[in-house]
């Protein structure tokens, strides 16, 4: 097991390389450079150049690429050219706000799909199985920005329940996450359900109420650890991309997390912070994945991993 | 385009007093203290360092923070706020400053002559950010003469040095807390001004907390010393219906109003609205130095088909923009009614006459090709805010009625900035914000081609008088020159003038005795809160 | 035998796909028409692209003509789905922005299935050190950005709908492939193709024959999903103000426009996000259908 986590993480290191030289090469390209950005609108060509040689973004690109791994050796990710804070800083001052989301998304995901997919197995060809399953299929096709903006109209304009921004209170995580979750309840609910119809067949249904509830919460129980499988590639694949950030659920929410930042430092050619997020971004997403496959181990010892 | 926010602290500063009579520390009615006013930001503020930024939001709140040397008057003329009174050599290139006494920033250390000749070397060290940095390069040597005699030597007369003298980017610092940070103070603020940082939450709300040593207001309030309200606190809030929603829902305090929001929130009893002018023009502009749009006349004649009527009817419900004439916005300082017969009037027949004489004949589709017989499809660029969207369409559809089919490209403002100066572009739709008839320097000057400057237009004799305008500091001599400079400009048309900006606030009415000045900016510093 | 059973479901959804024996396709419909899954998707993914060649028959008031009498009316006989702030009627653009939609989803299933299918074939056919490398770059599409990319390919090539379609499409090679390269890798290990390698057949035409079938039903289910995900992701772009350009009737674009009127003129946002929810839903219920019909066992998110 040890080999294995340790090869993947030597394998993942050539994949960050690849995004960062990706990411540097995409942010070479794209017209207009922080100096631009920063000077603003009214600023003279003078000026721009001088900002561009304080920022040292005069140097040809592969020399830049270059200075960015030597201070990525020395455990930095550079300054932010906008506010001259460390992007490391920057991206932890939000990072626990886009935490909190991902994790309430990925928590009740789980407790609602498992729910409505074991509501749903048990009642498999019934009108509650359909109604249930239906929900779900709507719930995947739904824009999740505009069940979003609904939920602000209803929730906060009309009902006055919950607030509209910002990460405050306790009640101001509710539709965030909510809106966050929508999808991927959605998903787990499917996978739950014929996961275990899978595993239960029609012989569950035949037997179940010949033999008595324990019976059935044994079956129940072996047919939900069958779930869990693909269930925990989702919450893996779900946790990893949610803590890329959730753009526009943020700027829908004035929520003060990692999405917004990165499209800011977009926006702005903000070189290191747009570096610095993008592999925020790709670890989180990768450590997820490891983690996933760990968990298939221990959850299905029959998995060999050379 | 900056708004709100731009206004609020840069007119708290307009006073109608004459003369400088010092500040007399009045007794402070305890009653009025308290309370806290939550304005929205719509981006989090980069840094607090006023050399270091052209961020409206950063300038919005370290204009509370930071004094500057003078303000503007409600007659547009300067007076002193740090600075007493001053005085201009004959050949315009020196002025002798006398600074208030008694004034000290809020780290203890003396306001003093010493702190703005430090304070202004920085900016010409550090400030290649600044919107101002331009204005001093002009400046050749600074002296501290005494501690309240402050000299500033340039190599060229500057009529608008005291605008620049004035904006929040020229608010001075305290020496002593900046050698003591370091240098580094985009989170460290202390100034002369009304109101202490207290807190600085990133991306989410920055606080201030009223300075109970100001003793300086300037003569226009009748509270001299400090400021009543408490606390001010900036929301970040990025997009416009949340910011709505949290005014609503009493989050924020003072909001800009948008056209759909004005039926609303216009008799709401929770709120007062108030109007004021901004010191800012939209304008249409075409890109000078790519043919055919380097024709004059094709310039006149497409400014023909642009109906302002219609855009700030749709887009602003006629009451969030005013239709103008001129390049000069009527709320800037150089703006004459006498040049409205110049104004390229909405006229599609005369347009479709001009354009069928210059040579663009419409086709079986309505639609015109040039001389040449290739399709006229010309290209707009603009920003991606939802207004200048509004507007583009609205455009596409009236250059539609004379048969030209005009294109639109929406840019973020990165790849905006870095393609107009490439001459990408054919047509541009943005606005300016600056209150000085000096603008010309900016956005119309031979130098700025490759910048600011960004329908690339240079024409030698608009250059001289550009010139002209902004070293000649008799005011009569100045306006004239600014009215022909205007009268070129409208005839040569790189630009159709659209509109001004009108701003509505609605402020919670829990806040008391807020003053408008005569452009209708809001005053804060004798306002206070309703328990 | 269970796995003879089902090769012989892939190989007739391979004679679909590939267009052989007809006698297949009317069982297969046959089959199909009981599966309700796949005939209320099939009919809503008929009805939008029905919408959308009909589209100047339906949507018969000018999509784009502004007509500011008309100003945010709510809707009406005249105005089935209302106007919008400069007058346009909604109903009409939602109509025309059908024509986009599809292009969209099929423009940005075309990419992502055609580079999927080269990476994917490649990688699971020859292994060894090419699959690592391509596995490497699934892995790096998969975690990098994909907003990021997004910008900045507006920003690069200007705001169009073809421009985004290489947005979304590029997204989509590592998706396809990996399904591809698992499709590929289980039928190297059949008989007839280790037969045929034995034999000296030339690799491309092994995976034509042999490999290519295997893979068809899987991406044809994975290309239901992805029109979806292109719809969804496509029009959050459009909101985003990074999609199509002015006055374009895409419906995301459509939904950008009313946001400001959210609480007054709720049509200009609805009607549009429903059409999306209809269109992903019915390709979604498609691709369900397929995956009951094709092959149960593909059943997995």
């Amino acid at each position: 097991m040890f080999r294995y986590v340790l090869r993947r993480l030597l394998l993942a290191v050539p994949v960050l390389l690849g995004v960062s030289i990706c990411v540097f090469l995409m942010a070479s390209l794209v017209p207009g450079d922080p100096a631009t950005v920063l000077a603003g609108d009214t600023a003279s060509a003078e000026q721009v150049e001088r900002i561009r040689r304080d920022l040292g973004l005069d140097q040809p690109i592969p020399v830049q690429y270059l200075r960015f791994l030597e201070r990525l050796a020395h455990g930095s990710l550079g300054e932010s050219t906008r506010t001259h804070r460390e992007v490391l800083l920057e991206i932890a001052d939000r990072f626990p706000y886009t935490l909190a989301l991902a994790l309430g998304a990925v928590v009740v995901s789980t407790i609602l799909g498992i729910a409505m997919g074991i509501f749903a197995a048990v009642r498999r060809g019934r009108a509650a199985d359909y109604l249930t399953m239906g929900i779900a299929i709507v719930g995947l096709s739904v824009p999740t920005f505009w069940i979003a903006l609904l939920g602000i109209i209803v929730f906060s304009l009309n009902l006055h329940w919950l607030p509209v921004t910002g990460a405050r209170s306790p009640q101001s995580y509710i539709l965030p996450i909510f809106a966050l979750s929508l999808h991927s309840t959605a998903v787990k609910a499917r996978i739950t359900r014929s996961s275990m119809l899978d595993v239960l067949g029609q012989d569950y249904l035949r037997t179940a109420r010949a033999k008595g509830l324990r019976e059935r919460v044994v079956l129940l129980r072996h047919a939900l650890k069958n779930a869990l499988i693909p269930i925990s590639t989702i919450i893996g694949l779900q946790f990893g991309s949610l803590l890329g950030g959730a753009f526009i659920i943020e700027t829908i929410f004035g929520w003060p997390g990692i999405g917004r930042l990165a499209v800011q430092a977009i926006f702005n050619r903000d070189f290191p912070l747009i570096q610095g997020t993008a592999l925020v971004g790709a670890v989180t997403y990768m450590l997820a994945n490891l983690a996933v496959d760990i968990v298939y181990a221990w959850l299905d010892p029959r998995i060999r991993y050379s | 385009m900056p708004r709100l926010l731009y206004v609020v602290p840069l007119l708290f500063v307009v006073a109608a007093s004459c003369g400088a009579p010092a500040p007399a520390p009045a007794a402070e009615p305890t009653s009025k203290v308290g309370g806290s006013v939550t304005f929205v930001a719509m981006t989090d503020p980069d840094t607090l360092d006023l050399h270091q930024t052209s961020n409206p939001v950063s300038s919005t709140i370290f204009g509370w923070i930071y004094e500057p040397l003078v303000y503007q008057d409600l007659d547009n003329s300067y007076k002193g706020l740090l600075a007493e009174s001053w005085t201009v050599s004959p050949d315009s290139k020196t002025i002798t400053f006398k600074l208030r006494g008694g004034i000290t920033f809020t780290d203890g250390s003396p306001f003093n002559a010493e702190a703005v000749k430090f304070t202004f070397e920085r900016l010409q060290r550090l400030g290649a950010k600044s919107p101002i940095f331009e204005t001093f390069k002009n400046v050749t040597s600074m002296e501290a003469k005494d501690d309240l005699t402050f000299v500033m030597n340039m190599n060229d007369p500057y009529a608008p040095i005291f605008h620049d003298l004035q904006v929040s980017y020229a608010g001075i610092l305290s020496p002593k807390t900046v050698r003591g940070a370091n240098d580094n103070i985009s989170r460290t603020a202390v100034g002369t001004g009304p109101y202490m940082l207290k807190e600085f939450q990133t991306g989410q709300q920055i606080t201030l907390e009223r300075n109970p040593g100001y003793k300086w207001a300037p003569a226009l309030y009748q509270n001299r010393g400090a400021p009543y309200i408490q606390e001010l606190r900036y929301r970040v809030i990025a997009e416009p219906a949340t910011q709505l929603a949290a005014l609503d829902a009493g989050e924020v305090d003072v909001l800009g109003l948008r056209a759909q929001d004005l039926a609303k929130y216009g008799n709401d009893a929770r709120f007062r609205v108030y109007d004021s002018f901004t010191f800012g023009l939209t304008y249409l502009g075409f890109d000078a130095k790519r043919p055919p749009f380097d024709n004059a006349k094709l310039r006149a004649a497409l400014a023909r088909a642009v109906n302002k009527t219609e855009i700030v009817q749709v887009v602003f419900e006629n009451k969030l923009a005013k239709a103008q004439c001129c390049p000069i916005a009527e709320s800037i300082q150089g703006y004459d009614t006498r040049l409205k017969e110049f104004e390229l009037t909405f006229d599609p027949t005369r347009a479709k006459t001009e354009l069928e004489g210059l040579g663009y004949k419409a086709g079986a589709d309505g639609l015109r090709t040039m001389p040449d017989g290739k399709p006229f499809k010309p290209v707009l660029y603009t920003t991606t805010s939802d207004t200048h969207g509004k507007i583009a369409t609205l455009l596409q559809a009236q250059l539609k009625g004379v048969g030209v089919d005009l294109q639109v490209k929406q840019l973020e403002s990165g790849a905006l900035l870095a393609a107009t100066p490439k001459a990408e572009h054919d047509l541009y739709l943005n606005g300016y914000s600056w209150n000085e008839p000096d603008m010309f320097s900016l956005f119309l000057s031979c130098d700025r081609v490759t910048s600011s400057n960004r329908v690339l237009y240079c024409n030698g004799d608009l250059e001289k008088l550009i010139k002209a305008g902004r070293t000649e500091l008799d005011q009569a001599k100045r306006m004239q020159i600014y009215f022909d400079a205007q009268k070129l400009t409208m005839q040569e048309a790189p630009w159709q003038p659209l509109y001004m900006p009108v701003s509505k606030t609605a402020v919670n009415a829990k806040v008391l005795d807020l003053k408008q000045g005569q452009a209708g900016g809001l005053y804060w510093h004798d306002a206070w809160v309703k328990k | 035998m269970r796995g003879s059973i089902r090769v012989s479901a892939i190989h007739s959804a391979a004679a679909v796909a590939v267009g052989r024996r007809p006698g297949t396709i009317v069982e297969f419909l046959r089959r199909a028409r009981r599966s309700p899954p796949f005939v209320i998707g099939a009919a809503l993914f008929l009805g939008v692209l029905l919408m959308a060649a009909l589209a100047p028959v339906i949507g018969v008031q000018d999509p784009i003509a502004i007509n500011i009498r008309e100003r945010l009316e709510p809707p009406t006989m005249r105005h089935l789905f209302g106007t919008d702030d400069f007058g346009r009627d909604v109903f009409s653009r939602v109509v025309w922005g059908s024509q986009l939609a599809v292009r969209l989803g099929t423009l940005s299933v075309l990419v992502a299935v055609s580079g999927g299918i080269v990476l994917g074939l490649v990688a699971g056919y020859y292994g060894g050190w090419v699959d690592q490398l391509i596995s490497r770059i699934f892995d790096l599409i998969f975690a990098f950005p994909y907003l990021l990319f997004a910008i900045a390919i507006v920003a690069i090539l200007g705001p169009s709908l073809d421009n985004l379609v290489v947005a979304l499409g590029v997204f989509g090679w590592a998706g396809f492939g990996r399904v591809i390269r698992g499709s590929v890798l289980s039928a190297r290990q059949r008989e007839y193709v280790e037969a045929a390698r034995a034999v000296g057949a030339r690799a491309s035409r092994i995976m034509a024959r042999h490999v290519l079938p295997n893979v068809a039903a899987p991406v044809i289910i994975l290309s239901a999903t992805r029109f979806g995900g292109a719809l969804l992701a496509g029009s959050g772009l459009s909101f985003i103000g990074l999609g199509v350009p002015i006055p374009q009737p895409e419906w995301g674009a459509i939904m950008a426009t009313g946001r400001d009127y959210m609480g007054t003129a709720w049509w200009v946002t609805v009607f549009p996000g429903a059409l999306i929810a209809v269109a992903v839903l019915g390709v979604n219920l498609l691709g369900d259908g397929l995956r009951d019909l094709l092959d149960p066992r593909l059943r997995d998110a």
